[in-house]
């Protein structure tokens, strides 16, 4: 398994929780940091699947 | 009275009776009911008007003018919808005054939906084509990998949380925008599951750091923002 690949799960992983914490925070009130956690786990998410993409796809 | 008709003809109204008659639901219980409302004003009862004239356009076109229908169903009808709520909810109207008239009425829209999705063809079986050459059958070279069933497994739990977790916004204007988002990031969270799991069963594409500078934009675009949130985290308190 490559570095490249424990990369994509990683980033996947992170964006899971970054929008589970976006959704904590809209629950607590917090907008502004809900919107901040749900734009990184969007960032997230994208980092991690053009990862594996050849960039003829993208 | 539907005897007579051939089979092309019935599938066609079938088609079009799936487009039309959830939308007419979800229309009547979500855009129409509001806009009955004495509050409302004229602007808003013309665009639920206007909503539900794209709404029928839409299945109309859809044979023969797909793009054309699918401007009208979806893009137009949702469109004078959110118009008629804005303008609804500006008059001082309550969208959700009951949870159970605005649950069905959310049903009535996922219904819509799927109404406008496109059925699978019927089953063909490609060795049954009688061009195809005779010989044994041939076995998969590989299976998938342990872990990519395991990323598979990450994102549906995954998925499931966040809409569990969208149930904790309470605040009424937010709670739509956290059942949206939910559902928005678990449809994405399962499409990115599914293409991680199924490139990792297929051949490495370049080297790592090939792989890493695809996404090198993206992932300098987060490290800013990272980088800006911990600032704003130590200093900004």
């Amino acid at each position: 398994m490559r570095v490249a690949d424990f990369a994509s799960i990683a980033l996947f992983s992170s964006s899971l929780g970054a929008f589970a914490m976006g959704l904590v925070a809209l629950g607590d009130r917090q907008d502004l940091n809900a919107v901040y956690w749900l734009i990184i786990g969007g960032l997230a998410l994208r980092a991690g699947t053009n990862v594996l993409r050849p960039r003829s796809s993208r | 009275m539907l005897a007579g008709l051939s089979e092309p003809t019935l599938r066609a109204f079938a088609a079009r009776a799936n487009k039309l008659l959830p939308g007419l639901y979800a229309w009547t219980a979500t855009v129409a009911l509001p806009a009955t409302y004495p509050e409302v004003g004229w602007e808003a009862r013309a665009s639920s008007v206007a909503a539900l004239v794209a709404l029928v356009l839409g299945p109309w076109l859809s044979p023969a003018r797909p793009a054309l229908a699918r401007l009208f169903g979806i893009h137009a009808f949702v469109g004078f919808s959110l118009v008629t709520w804005t303008l609804a909810v500006r008059a001082g109207v309550s969208l959700a005054p009951e949870p159970l008239r605005a649950a069905l009425g959310g049903l009535g829209w996922m219904v819509y939906a799927f109404g406008w999705g496109e059925l699978a063809r019927p089953l063909r079986v490609p060795e049954d084509d009688p061009h195809v050459l005779g010989g044994p059958a041939l076995a998969p070279r590989a299976l998938l990998p342990r872990r990519a069933s395991a990323v598979i497994g990450v994102g549906v739990v995954g998925a499931l949380l966040l809409v569990i977790l969208a149930w904790r916004v309470q605040r009424v204007p937010q709670t739509v925008l956290g059942h949206a988002v939910a559902l928005a990031a678990s449809l994405w969270i399962l499409s990115a599951a599914t293409e991680i799991a199924l490139t990792e069963a297929q051949s490495p594409r370049g080297s790592a750091g090939e792989r890493l500078s695809r996404a090198s934009g993206t992932l300098s675009l987060l490290l800013v923002l990272l980088g800006v949130g911990l600032l704003w985290m130590v200093f900004g308190k």
